[in-house]
């Protein structure tokens, strides 16, 4: 253990050549103030780590000026342990190196520095003070005692390049503090926590968007059922609105029915009746233009049939069976003229002898011809066929005339008869003048003797005189048929229009009059007719008009366009009945309500007024339903296409991530720093905590044990006895100083088995009382027992507490 | 009879530690999820699967968002409509009222236990093979009881377990998602028990089989391996299992290991890492990255490999978008430090590592935030933190060394 034995000075400060020798465990230094205690302390200071001159600003008492008018500044201390004596010398002089020029000699041999200081661990000079040297201004310097330089000075005990650990300590320290602090808001892992709280309370808002949906879906879902809803509701508004619509409607029609229904009444009219008179009305109208045409045609055919010289004509026309006979006749005669002629001319070729013969004088011939006349009697006895007939005709017309009633056959029969007597007259007549020419004839051809030929010729003669007697007769006969033609033409001619010359003309002529006659009789038969129809005719009338008059009285009618009046009314009130019964019909369902209706209109208009406005409302209603369905639906969408959500949560994970990162960075700084100093407390022994220990020892010794515990963090804290804990500016300054020492000299003691250097107390206990004098007094001699320590004082009562001699330090 | 195993789909789950990744960037990543459940359901109708069990936590959270429902109500129509049955639970984060949820209503689709009670549900293949479901549903976030002991004991249908938990551990305080016993589901003897909660795939037992199929897709580093479903194929006489897994997630996360021996210079540490990121790029991967022997970087190459947007600038090099997203660094030497200091720092390392040690020092912040108090609880963590500080130390101490040297 080494000690400092002898403090030599020189020269130094107020302090001339003065040597001290000290005890090895404590020594005391009484002295004034004033007297130099002070000055030997720094000297000690001063040649251990070099002399502090005037540039060198220090805290408290090195303020000395090397006095360089004496030469040489300095003196030496000696130190002895078991290796031997160091001797350790200090001189300045002017020139020298501000901190003086230093020895260390080992058992009287000079030896480097470092065999000295490697033994003390290398401390600097404030590092001796810090520590080993108490006084009155250090002991105030209590508040700013940090761990950290506690810590440093411990540790620099250990590790080697401890302070440079230090640093990385610090170093490490200060980087997660800038990290995070307890109490922060501006380092980066305070603000992140504070944003990930931020974040999750927007997260906490963005977690509402799927109740947020649920909702909208359920407003949603009230809109629709409400939209449905108000859409029945309109429907049936309409429903209703229509009801009236047709209620009005029908109500126009209700009206009509009403008005026509009042029109109504009953006529007395009988169908069958009015189509009864209808049809005698039309018999009559028949009946009378009948009447009228018969009558009409009655005075036609009356007018018509007045034929004047009808007598005359019925005469003429008797004539026609006369006239065919004449016309029979003329054709004969001019056949037999023509036969004749040819005889006459065949005669010639064949006989012309007796051609000759009869071309001789008539006597002869006469001659001949009277013989010949016997022969031609019995030629006339067959030509009395005409008188035969008209014989046979006498006797039908007499028997016509007589037999028969008709008047009008009668009258042909008188007719016939005067005719046939007048035909037998006249065939009587002709007989006889042919029988006298040929007599005459025969006589002329008497002449010519032909024997053998002559009877032959004669008759041959006879023959052709007969033929030429013929011949004229025939010619005679026609002249006169020709004349009575003639005469008969002259009748005819009142009624001849043209000419009238042949046969065939008169025939017509007579036969067209023959059929005037006729159509006389037919016109008298037709008139009769006619006059009978008529008569018939005006009975029916009059019975249909006595028939019509009833049918009239029946139907309370006096004529028949009353009676059409009747039935155009009676078919009207049908029509008007078929169109009240059609809006029965129609309304029928309705008519109560109608009738009820029909009685005040006005509050039917009102009621679709008012269905009209609700309809209105609905439909408003219904139109702010799908808007407002659309906008949900709106929301609905976005919220479903959203990723808000996710873009929240990665957010928060991406703040949490950088929080991670940031807290790793700073659990690393933060443990790295531990662990250096965990490294550094091991390295030293765990010097520190003991310390802490001990000082906590010490400091509950001096206060008598008032106080229990020191805390030593950033700010040093010490517990009362009753548990309050205070910080140390709140202390008396009695215990304040209590506490530097008890720190300080629990610090010395881990660090002097190191340092084996003496711990200077200089006055320190000037506050002290006599109590805490007490405690120190016990705890100084506690100490002395491990490391040497120096007291300086100038209390007396110290002193003599201690029992120890001092060494007495006088002003000069 | 032919049936899908998936879990732990986390519909609406971010993705952690790229927030420095550019927004654009990012949306694949955002998609990947949805995607890789669509990739499921895409599996299953091609597989004509009659049968697809969710084991729970589809969604990430009780409040999911409409997109995600809606889009859940989408993916599992497609099954329902194609008769495909689906069962499934909800789990511990998606402890959703099942009246809340938008779901498919029909028979196809079955949550199992919404009272959060064991339920047994009957069904048959459409070739007529019986088979049971047993399960339950969360409707709490923590379930602490046993819950194997209220499933019923097997019947003569193939039968499924249904379960959204946690095997039990020493460790009280994470016994809260119905913790489990193997021995127990075994004993149960149901031919398959399919699991979610772990999100590593992985099989508790062979036979008969306790499967986790794990989550669909990774969400972050520690989540790597191939993320996707099990398509089961039952041997209706035998009731003997085929197993197959079925890669569905788009994004795989990988780490790459670089091993430094000696100091490099940054243009080859540059190359290096691309060069080990490209061989292991087959897909779009995130890659973690780990340096180990970090103590060789200088302090500039320190803090360049720390800084994201040398990754980004390091990703560009790499193909399918993949992407560096986070560098570990290991210090592989020992302190430069004397002896004697050595052994005090090598106790001082261990004392202060100590679990306790550090939670008392990070006591303070993990008072002020339950998402530090959470991330000390991971071991990985810790020990990142562990590799940072002596990274730091390390690095320093060569300084200080190298300072002492040079002086």
């Amino acid at each position: 253990m080494m000690k400092l034995t002898q403090i030599k000075i020189i020269h130094f400060g107020k302090l001339n050549d003065v040597t001290f020798n000290l005890n090895k465990d404590l020594t005391i230094f009484l002295g004034a103030n004033e007297a130099g205690k002070s000055t030997t302390v720094a000297f000690i200071k001063q040649i251990l780590f070099g002399f502090h001159l005037r540039t060198n600003k220090s805290p408290f008492f090195e303020n000395y000026q090397p006095l360089d008018h004496v030469s040489p500044m300095g003196g030496s201390l000696t130190f002895e342990d078991e290796a031997g004596t160091f001797v350790l010398n200090r001189l300045y002089a002017k020139g020298d190196p501000k901190k003086g020029v230093l020895t260390v000699k080992l058992n009287g041999q000079e030896v480097p520095e470092s065999v000295f200081f490697d033994r003390i661990q290398n401390i600097d000079g404030s590092f001796y003070t810090d520590s080993f040297i108490f006084n009155q201004d250090m002991m105030r310097e209590i508040n700013s005692l940090s761990q950290a330089e506690l810590m440093e000075q411990i540790y620099f005990l250990g590790a080697s390049q401890s302070h440079k650990l230090l640093d990385l300590r610090d170093e490490f320290n200060n980087n997660a503090q800038k990290l995070f602090k307890k109490n922060g808001r501006k380092p980066v892992i305070n603000q992140l926590i504070n944003q990930i709280q931020d974040q999750k309370d927007v997260l906490a808002e963005t977690d509402n968007e799927f109740s947020n949906y649920r909702e909208l879906e359920e407003k949603l879902n009230k809109e629709k059922a409400a939209l449905a809803k108000s859409q029945v509701e309109l429907a049936s508004l309409n429903e209703q609105g229509q009801k009236v619509s047709l209620l009005m409607q029908k109500l126009t029609n209700f009206k009509q029915y009403q008005d026509l229904k009042r029109e109504l009444k009953t006529v007395q009219f009988s169908k069958e009746s009015y189509e009864n008179a209808q049809a005698i009305k039309n018999k009559i109208a028949d009946l009378t233009e009948s009447i009228d045409s018969l009558t009409n045609q009655l005075q036609e055919v009356e007018s018509s049939n007045t034929l004047s010289n009808k007598d005359k004509i019925r005469a003429l026309v008797d004539h026609k069976a006369e006239i065919l006979h004449w016309e029979s006749e003329s054709k004969d005669l001019a056949r037999q003229v023509e036969t004749a002629n040819q005889d006459l001319q065949s005669y010639e070729q064949l006989q012309p002898e007796a051609v000759k013969l009869s071309k001789l004088p008539s006597e002869t011939r006469t001659q001949i011809k009277s013989d010949y006349q016997e022969l031609k009697k019995q030629k006339e006895d067959a030509n009395n066929l005409p008188g035969i007939l008209s014989l046979i005709l006498l006797v039908a017309g007499i028997f016509s005339a007589i037999a028969i009633s008709n008047l009008f056959v009668r009258f042909i029969g008188i007719m016939l008869a005067l005719g046939s007597m007048g035909l037998f007259v006249w065939t009587r007549q002709k007989n006889n003048q042919s029988s006298r020419k040929e007599q005459t004839f025969i006589e002329k051809y008497g002449l010519n003797p032909n024997e053998i030929d002559l009877n032959n010729l004669w008759n041959e003669v006879v023959q052709i005189e007969s033929k030429k007697q013929t011949l004229e007769q025939l010619t005679q006969e026609q002249k006169t048929l020709n004349e009575k033609v003639k005469n008969f033409i002259q009748e005819l001619n009142p009624f001849i229009q043209g000419k009238v010359q042949t046969f065939s003309d008169i025939i017509n002529l007579l036969n067209s009059l023959q059929k005037l006659l006729d159509q006389n009789y037919l016109a008298q038969q037709h008139l009769n007719d006619l006059a009978v129809q008529l008569q018939e005719r005006k009975n029916q009338l009059a019975k249909n008009k006595i028939e019509l008059s009833n049918i009239f009285a029946k139907n309370k009618v006096t004529n028949f366009d009353e009676f059409s009046d009747l039935k155009k009314q009676a078919e009207a009130q049908e029509q008007l009945k078929l169109k009240v019964d059609a809006l029965q019909n129609d309304l029928q369902e309705d008519l109560a309500q109608l009738e009820k209706v029909a009685q005040d209109p006005s509050a039917l208009s009102k009621e679709k007024q008012e269905i009209e406005a609700q309809i209105s409302q609905k439909q408003g209603q219904i139109n702010t339903l799908h808007a407002e369905s659309a906008k949900l639906e709106n929301q609905m969408n976005i919220l479903a296409n959203s990723d808000k959500y996710f873009a929240e949560k990665q957010k928060l994970s991406d703040l949490e991530s950088l929080l991670a990162e940031n807290v790793k960075n700073y659990l690393a700084n933060l443990l790295t720093s531990n662990w250096i100093a965990r490294g550094l407390d091991l390295a030293s022994n765990e010097r520190f905590p003991k310390m802490l220990e001990d000082a906590k020892k010490y400091f509950t010794l001096l206060t008598g044990g008032r106080y229990v515990d020191i805390t030593l963090d950033k700010q040093l804290k010490v517990k009362r006895i009753d548990g309050k804990k205070f910080d140390v500016e709140y202390l008396s300054r009695g215990t304040s100083e209590q506490l530097y020492f008890a720190l300080k000299l629990a610090f010395v003691e881990q660090v002097s088995d190191k340092i084996e250097l003496p711990i200077l107390i200089d006055d320190a206990f000037v506050n002290f009382d006599a109590q805490r004098t007490n405690y120190i007094v016990k705890l100084l001699e506690e100490l002395a027992k491990k490391t040497q320590v120096l007291i300086f004082t100038a209390r007396k009562d110290l002193v003599e507490k201690l029992t120890i001699d001092p060494i007495r330090i006088e002003k000069e | 009879m032919k049936f899908m195993h998936l879990a732990d789909a986390h519909l609406d789950s971010p993705f952690q530690g790229l927030s420095f990744l550019p927004s654009n960037e990012f949306n694949d990543i955002k998609e990947s999820t949805q995607k890789s459940f669509t990739k499921a359901i895409d599996t299953a109708i091609e597989q004509k699967v009659d049968l697809v069990l969710i084991a729970g936590d589809t969604f990430d959270s009780v409040n999911p968002s409409p997109q995600s429902q809606l889009f859940f109500n989408r993916e599992i129509k497609r099954l329902t409509d194609q008769e495909i049955q689906v069962v499934m639970i909800l789990g511990n984060h998606d402890y959703l009222n099942p009246e809340e949820m938008i779901l498919p209503q029909t028979p196809y689709f079955k949550l199992l236990g919404s009272d959060e009670k064991v339920e047994e549900a009957q069904f048959k293949t459409k070739t007529g093979f019986p088979y049971t479901v047993v399960g339950f549903s969360y409707q709490h976030n923590h379930i602490e009881t046993d819950k194997i002991s209220e499933f019923p004991k097997k019947g003569d249908n193939f039968t499924f377990g249904l379960m959204h938990a946690g095997v039990k551990t020493t460790n009280a305080h994470q016994n809260v998602y119905a913790p489990f016993t193997v021995a127990k589901i075994k004993n149960l003897n149901y031919n398959y028990f399919a699991l979610g909660h772990i999100h590593l795939r992985q099989s508790l037992s062979e036979d008969p089989l306790i499967v986790y199929s794990g989550n669909l897709q990774g969400r972050h580093i520690n989540e790597r391996k191939a993320k996707g479903v099990y398509l089961g194929i039952v041997d209706e006489t035998t009731k003997k299992i085929n197993l197959d897994f079925v890669k569905t997630a788009p994004i795989i996360w990988q780490i790459a290991d670089l091993e430094l021996d000696h100091e490099i210079s940054q243009s080859d540490l540059t190359r290096k890492i691309v060069d080990i990121l490209t061989r292991k790029n087959t897909q779009k991967t995130l890659f973690g990255l780990t340096i180990s022997g970090a103590q060789y970087l200088s302090e500039k190459e320190l803090e360049l490999v720390n800084d994201s947007d040398y990754w980004l600038q390091l990703s560009n090099s790499l193909n399918f978008d993949s992407r560096l997203v986070k560098v570990y660094l290991v210090n592989n030497e020992k302190l430069q430090l004397k002896s004697a200091d050595k052994e005090a720092f090598n106790q001082a390392e261990s004392e202060t590592f100590a679990l306790e040690k550090i939670y008392s020092l990070a006591n303070d912040l993990s008072k002020k935030s339950d998402y530090v108090a959470d991330l000390l609880k991971k071991p990985e963590f810790i020990e990142e933190v562990k590799e940072l500080s002596q990274v730091k130390l390390g690095q320093k101490l060569k300084d200080m060394d190298d300072e002492t040297n040079s002086n």
